[in-house]
């Protein structure tokens, strides 16, 4: 192991909801066990890919409202069940997992949408 | 000697480390992270972005590839639904992967990728030159040169690529980074006309 002056020990939270939506893309190829492929993010795991998005949702809840936060957590505390429920990625588990994202994006595509007056 | 080349920039630049990595694993990460401070280190305290271009630009293919790989196997175990045509499903998180990458990557090295600064991750490009405002998102602007992700190969007759040639910051080149399964010349740039 080993860090540099550079490094910073803050982890990346992604902070809009477009950096969300990029954010579960890449969970959706990543999952279940969310290793990092590059060698940058060694320690990337459940935990840390978790704690991320969830504090990722914490930075739009005004923005997308209150009905839809609770919904975007409650969406990703079910996804973590499935993708634990699988780590290799061989059950429906999986494939339910990924169906909690898609159901995350449908909640952020509505709320990125302009409100018709 | 990538150390001493860092520390010739930035003297007072730091490594802690827990020894030289025993495995090749290790020692590639090691690399890896040194090149990143070195283009950093030319960024923070020259203001020079070409060695982070080419950082940049080495981190979306090794994203690219991988995340190609994965959303293949994935599509073709049925583990990701076909709500678009298979290219387009996979492209997609191509595209997303590898921005989410660049994100934590900046983040990690205190980058900043905010509003009007010379690196970007889907930042809007305005072309002012025209009574109605325009503009474009490429994925990534790191200086004078746009980098886009894509599956598909793109010219300068792209409109895209002539949306992100005519933004006010005028960039030199467009580098089109395609998954290296795509077969060769998949990575490649665009210079800007009459350069």
């Amino acid at each position: 192991m080993f860090s540099s002056s550079y490094s910073s020990d803050k982890p990346y939270i992604p902070r809009s909801i477009s950096e969300i939506w990029d954010f579960l893309g890449a969970m959706m190829l990543s999952a279940p066990t969310f290793k990092d492929k590059t060698g940058h993010c060694p320690d990337r795991n459940v935990d840390t890919e978790f704690f991320a998005l969830n504090e990722g949702l914490k930075t739009i809840r005004k923005k997308v409202g209150e009905e839809n936060y609770q919904a975007l957590v409650a969406l990703s505390d079910k996804m973590r069940a499935h993708f634990e429920a699988d780590p290799e990625d061989k059950t429906e588990d999986g494939i339910k997992g990924r169906d909690c994202i898609i159901e995350m994006e449908e909640i952020l595509k509505a709320s990125a949408r302009p409100k018709s007056r | 000697m990538l150390i001493q080349q860092i520390r010739t920039v930035d003297p007072s630049y730091r490594l802690d480390s827990l020894g030289f990595p025993a495995t090749l694993e290790g020692q590639t990460n090691l690399i890896r992270q040194l090149r990143l401070d070195r283009a950093v280190a030319f960024y923070h305290v020259k203001g020079e972005a070409r060695p982070l271009q080419g950082e940049t630009l080495r981190l979306m293919q090794e994203r690219a590839d991988s995340a190609y790989a994965e959303g293949q196997a994935l599509f073709d175990a049925g583990r990701l639904q076909p709500r678009l045509s298979r290219e387009e499903a996979i492209g997609n998180y191509v595209d997303r992967a590898v921005r989410r990458e660049l994100h934590d990557l900046y983040n990690i090295r205190g980058i900043d990728y905010s509003k009007g600064q010379q690196i970007r991750v889907i930042g809007r490009e305005y072309d002012t030159s025209g009574s109605d405002f325009t503009y474009r998102i490429p994925d990534a602007r790191v200086g004078n040169i746009a980098f886009d992700v894509t599956l598909s190969r793109k010219t300068l007759a792209t409109p895209q690529v002539r949306g992100f040639f005519n933004s006010d910051f005028k960039p030199d080149a467009v580098l089109i980074v395609r998954p290296a399964q795509l077969g060769s010349n998949n990575t490649y740039a665009i210079s800007r006309p009459g350069k």
